[in-house]
Order: C-alpha cells, then structure tokens, then sequence
C-alpha cells in the first residue's frame, strides 16, 4: 500500500517511522493495565506452558513470582521482556530491528497474553506505548550543541539573570501522557535508568527522547479492541517523537 | 520542492496523523483520563504494599522494565525456569550465610548485656563467666530452632521448583 506524505489516512496496521535516520539508540515498550484479575494467581502454570512454547526462539527463560510471570532472553536480568501479570501485560524491547518489526511483535505477544488472560480482563484501565531513545543529526556534533538547541527550541529563558547554562530537560504532561528531551551524553544517569544496556549502541552525544502516550479505559469485548487502541497509541508515540525531533532541528540537518 | 515546503508538508503530515489518532481513540472512548482509580489511595486494589507496585498501576507512566527481577531476591514465591541446581545452590549458601549471622548477632547482643551489667557493677565476675556459659549454650538452641526453620522452607522451595519442572515436562 502507498502511503503519500501529507496523507491523514494512514491505516492502522501501517507503521510510518519518520525518524528511523535519527533514532540510534531505543527502547520501545507497549504496556497494557487492568483492575487486578484474580484468576491469574492459578492460572501462572497455564500461562507458561501455553505461551513459552510459541516464544521460546525469543524468550527462552521465565520466571514466575506471585505478581508476574516474566519471560526474558536470558536467566539473570534480561533486557528484553514480556510480562504477563495480575495487573498488567508488558512488551519492552531495547534495540528493535526496526517500529514495524516491533510493532509487529507487539501485536502477536498482546494477542498471546489476551488470549490466555483474556476472559480476565473486562476493561483496560491504561494502555500505554512509551519510546525512550537517543537521536542523532548530521551536523550536530557536541553536547553543547545538542544543549543549546534543547534550550533555544524547548525552553523560554529568563532574560533577567547571566548564568551559564550547562544542562536542561524540558518535561511536559499532557492529558494522554508525557514527554521529556534534553541533551544526553555517554554514561549519564539517565541513560543507565532509561536503559539496561546503556552503553550499548549508544552515541557519544545526542538528544535523548522519551514519548510516553497512552489511551485510558479500554473495553474489552475482543482482542481487536485491544490491538487497534494500540496502533493508535503507538501513532500517538511516533507522531510526538517525531514532532520533537522536528523541533529539535535535526532533521534540518 | 524547496526544503522549507517539505518540511512544512511533513509537519502537517505529522499533525494529522496525531489528531486522526487521537479522534480514534475517542471514538473507542480511550481517552478520558479521570476513570482511572487511584490505586495508591485504594488499598484493595493492591496485593503487595510496596511502593513500586502501587506507582505502576494508577498514577505512573509505562513502565520501561520489569520489577519483577530486583524482586526475586526478596521474594519466597519465585520460581526461575533455568536450572533449579542454580537455585538451589544458592539457598543452601544463603543458609550458611545465615547460621554465621544468627549466631554471631546472638552471642554479639547477649555479651553486650551482660558486659554493661558487669561494668555497672550489677553482677560479679563469677557470675558473669556462669551467664556467658549459659547464654552460649542458649543462642546454639536459638540458632538450631532458627536453622531447622530455613532448612524446611528450602525444602518446601525445592519441592515446589521440582513440582514445577514435573509439570512443565
């Protein structure tokens, strides 16, 4: 199907990544929350036995708590995730071959969850698709820059006192979800909270952006319901982080 | 097409990809935001009263990692799908662990007691030697009775572990 710029119809199941040449580094989560299902707490057996076999390529080890059971690529600590819980079902990759690969995974994983907690879950409380990256633009090539863009496009300054600003994060919330940009560079805290490989694939400088847009109440009458309020919060996700990198001028670059 | 009409395209583009999302999503009634119960004022909605969990449900964003594994370490309820060996060795170490700490924290506390009774003048010399005996003789019964303890819930952790692998299986 071909999708012409400037379209407002974008269908659904198509993924348009306008910021794909900026984003080096990412995590890319979908998260969906319900009112507690109590009949997850007998069912955590049935959860792994269905669900791990068609996942294992990916998620060969899992671990079960009371809360949780969480399937990971590796046994201690993994970075890539999916959690089916009492209260929540969870798809966080770092490092995606691509959106639409993820978005595609995604898709399959909120199936499987819905499929074994399905009659559980009458209403989604909060369905959310949160982007956490770090963007790079040809020309900008220091902190400073990344800091001085962040401050001339995000912020209005106070032209009353001289001080040297050094850093800044501008965090917005807005009424279907938040997002935060400021200037990153190697090793910083927020890298290693925002990351489980922090120092993987990341540049040594650059724009960090975190989109986190959401949809609340969500009835659940079939798992369409769920799949489609998800591709529209995903586009939610991908339109801001994109707008932001816009403003940020990278892509003037 | 000069860069500055593209730009302007590709910014009208993004906007109204965004509106026809958020317009979607208010025809599936996904966007009023005040439904939500506050979990963390409502403790029935809750399992577990750390502080973690309540900021997941109600009022936090997406959470980007799971806090299921920093858990693991407090938690009797997990059961890991590698090797229980793993696990196994490290309860029986965990348990050595203990019995060092037990009785080391025992016998530490009682001498303190009976030092500050000495030094207060409160009890002779003779006594004290006697107290100490008894006191040590104490703590091993304390620590055994605590150890005995551990040793079951190993072994009802193993039971479950090897009850879990019968089933994947």
């Amino acid at each position: 199907m071909q999708i012409t710029e400037g379209s407002a119809a974008v269908p659904a199941n198509v993924v348009v990544d306008g910021v794909k040449g900026t984003r080096r580094k990412a995590r890319f989560i979908v998260e969906v929350r319900y009112e507690i299902a109590p009949r997850f707490f007998d069912i955590r057996g049935n959860i792994i036995a269905t669900t791990h076999q068609a996942i294992k390529d990916q998620f060969p080890h899992w671990q079960s708590d009371q809360g949780a059971v969480l399937f990971g690529e590796s046994a201690q600590d993994p970075v890539n995730q999916f959690h089916i819980g009492s209260d929540r079902i969870a798809f966080r990759i770092e490092d995606a071959e691509s959106v639409p690969v993820w978005a595609s995974d995604a898709d399959r994983y909120l199936g499987l969850a819905l499929d074994v907690l399905g009659k559980e879950i009458r209403t989604v409380s909060r369905l959310g698709v949160r982007f956490i990256g770090v963007h790079v633009g040809r020309r900008t090539a220091t902190f400073e820059q990344y800091a001085q863009s962040v401050r001339e496009r995000f912020h209005k300054l106070p032209p009353d006192i001289d001080v040297d600003y050094v850093d800044s994060m501008a965090h917005l919330v807005h009424k279907n979800g938040q997002y935060r940009v400021g200037p990153v560079r190697r090793g910083e805290q927020w890298l290693r909270a925002a990351f489980r490989r922090p120092d993987a694939g990341t540049p040594g400088v650059g724009l960090g952006i975190d989109v986190d847009c959401c949809a609340f109440e969500i009835r659940h009458k079939m798992h369409a319901d769920v799949l489609r309020a998800f591709r529209h919060v995903l586009e939610l996700t991908l339109t801001t982080e994109e707008a932001l990198v816009r403003q940020a001028g990278l892509l003037d670059d | 097409m000069t860069r500055g009409s593209q730009a302007a395209r590709a910014q009208s583009s993004i906007k109204a990809r965004h509106a026809s999302a958020l317009a979607a999503l208010d025809a599936l009634g996904a966007t009023k935001a005040a439904a939500i119960p506050n979990v963390a004022s409502d403790p029935s909605l809750s399992t577990r009263g750390d502080a973690s969990f309540l900021r997941g449900v109600g009022g936090g964003g997406t959470e980007p990692s799971s806090v299921i594994d920093e858990k693991s370490a407090q938690l009797d309820e997990t059961i890991v799908s590698h090797e229980a060996p793993a696990t196994r060795g490290w309860v029986s170490g965990e348990l050595a662990e203990h019995k060092q700490k037990l009785i080391l924290w025992i016998v530490g506390t009682a001498l303190a007691a009976l030092l500050g009774s000495y030094w207060a003048g409160t009890q002779t010399a003779a006594s004290l030697k006697a107290d100490v005996r008894e006191m040590l003789h104490d703590s091993k019964a304390s620590s055994d009775t605590r150890i005995d303890d551990l040793t079951k819930r190993t072994a009802e952790t193993e039971r479950r572990i090897n009850g879990v692998e019968t089933r994947r299986r």
